[in-house]
């Protein structure tokens, strides 16, 4: 009786399976045969120098860039998995829009910046076909609350916005729809180590409360520390070592994690 | 005294040939080998007391199986939801699952997330087992109340807390759930007499409920109270150490 507890607690479905992905860039080499799984609620860092391989990853998974070769299955624990990179055009950016987030380093890569911010999460909704205008009104007001941001500027355009303040705008856009998966790009590179700080505490809080599945590029180990319960190494495009955060940064095995690991002063 | 008990019950660890080597690439050095071979089984209610100078892979061994360091030679296997798992097997995602429910651990130092506020920290362990905030909240104040943290600190993150302070939040963090198995790194190390006898009381209790218990405690005193058997990881040190 006991096997059979642990085997139902600890297999809640696979939300996403990676196998052989591989991009190039003409003959240049982007990611090279990274496969790895993810379960809901988990938060895995991808970690590696710039060059490395991490982004154009991030890209090839979520759907942003169609890779070189290689399977993207996604589940949601009923029906069977979708394969992702075979979908239609049509089916694949419903997909996207629904069930996936994604945080880009520069928030103007990820947000409209001629609309309002409450017309920024608002747009999300109505993309998934939220109609009622007040509801919609509420619901950006919410999302734009949690992320703390200041109420009264609802209706600015986010080019009179500092970096933080986009940053908080993008990842309550992104949320607003509750997507399954979210995808974070870097997204605390380039802001004071201040709002960094604070924006990490967001994240990390939002991550736990909502449970939702999280793939995190990033450079910096310590946010990775921070946010993700496993890490991926990547150098030169492959995968390099792998496994529970804490493990990696504390007992690193390959000579590149060990070099990224004893160049930095502490995580 | 230092015999293993003698009852017919499954070891909570299970130890065998257990053995760890460091290799560090940019020095381009030998592997170290801090111990091989080391065997060791755990039982419900014993304190097992791990001895051997400073660098002979006592922190090491706890670290092995808290899963903190990679296993890579012999198995560790922990008894677990009525099973075994062996962490030199185990996915990410089962140790964390061990670590939830079976392995306390408490380190040398309290290392946690930057500026959560310590009764949130000890109440975590908790969380994490879906006890709601509001039952989790009362058991760490409860448990910091016991370890003499003021209340008035309980709102502040811990960062800027003396570093008994500090350690007296990682303690209650690891005595507040019931853990079959706790891992002890020095528990005793920054603490004052008072605050040392209460440690020595917690340990007691974990192993009258059937908890085992492995430590390391250089408090010589410490370890006549707790301790039920002695083992000297130097025994098992390593041909290229």
């Amino acid at each position: 009786m006991g096997w059979t507890c642990v085997m139902i607690n600890s297999c809640p479905s696979r939300l996403l399976r990676v196998e052989g992905l591989t991009k190039f860039y003409g003959r240049r080499v982007g990611c090279l045969n990274v496969g790895f799984q993810l379960w809901p609620g988990e938060v895995l860092a991808v970690v590696g120098e710039s060059g490395s391989g991490k982004t154009t990853l991030l890209r090839c998974v979520s759907g942003l860039m169609p890779p070189t070769s290689g399977s993207v299955h996604l589940s949601d624990g009923s029906g069977p998995e979708i394969d992702v990179l075979a979908l239609g055009e049509a089916q694949r950016r419903k997909l996207i829009r629904s069930d996936f987030g994604f945080v880009h380093q520069d928030a103007r890569d990820g947000l409209r910046m001629g609309i309002s911010a409450g017309a920024n999460t608002g747009e999300r909704l109505m993309a998934i076909g939220v109609r009622h205008f007040g509801r919609i009104r509420a619901e950006s007001l919410s999302w734009l609350e949690r992320v703390e941001m200041d109420l009264s500027r609802i209706d600015d355009l986010p080019s009179t916005f500092s970096g933080g303040m986009l940053q908080r705008l993008q990842i309550a856009r992104n949320l607003v729809t509750r997507p399954r998966l979210l995808f974070l790009d870097e997204p605390t590179g380039g802001l004071d180590v201040s709002v960094q700080a604070r924006l990490l505490d967001l994240l990390r809080e939002l991550v736990e409360e909502l449970s939702v599945s999280v793939i995190l590029v990033t450079h910096d180990l310590a946010v990775a520390r921070l946010l993700s319960h496993r890490l991926i190494v990547m150098q030169k495009g492959g995968v390099v070592e792998t496994g529970l955060t804490d493990q990696v940064l504390d007992d690193p095995q390959h000579p590149h994690t060990q070099l990224l690991v004893s160049s930095i002063l502490q995580t | 005294m230092n015999q293993a008990p003698s009852h017919n019950s499954l070891p909570l660890l299970d130890l065998r040939a257990v053995g760890k080597t460091f290799r560090l690439h940019a020095r381009a050095s030998e592997p170290m080998c801090v111990f091989e071979n080391f065997d060791l089984q755990l039982y419900a209610g014993e304190c097992v007391v791990l001895t051997g100078s400073s660098g002979c892979g006592k922190s090491t061994l706890l670290r092995l199986i808290f899963g903190n360091y990679l296993l890579q030679s012999g198995r560790i296997c922990v008894r677990h939801n009525g099973g075994v798992v062996d962490i030199a097997s185990s996915t990410p995602r089962e140790i964390l699952r061990l670590r939830r429910w079976t392995l306390g651990y408490v380190s040398q130092f309290l290392r946690v997330i930057p500026r959560v506020p310590a009764l949130q920290i000890v109440a975590e362990p908790l969380r994490q087992r879906g006890v709601p905030a509001e039952m989790a909240r009362p058991r760490a104040a409860q448990m910091l109340e016991r370890l003499h943290v003021p209340p008035r600190l309980w709102r502040l993150p811990p960062a800027t807390f003396s570093g008994g302070e500090q350690q007296r939040v990682n303690l209650a963090r690891a005595f507040v759930a019931d853990y079959p198995v706790m891992l002890l790194d020095e528990p005793t190390a920054a603490l004052d007499s008072e605050n040392r006898n209460t440690v020595m009381a917690l340990m007691e209790e974990c192993k009258n409920r059937g908890a085992g218990l492995l430590g390391v405690f250089h408090d010589v005193e410490v370890r006549a109270a707790v301790g039920t058997r002695f083992v000297n990881v130097e025994a098992f040190r390593g041909n290229h150490g």
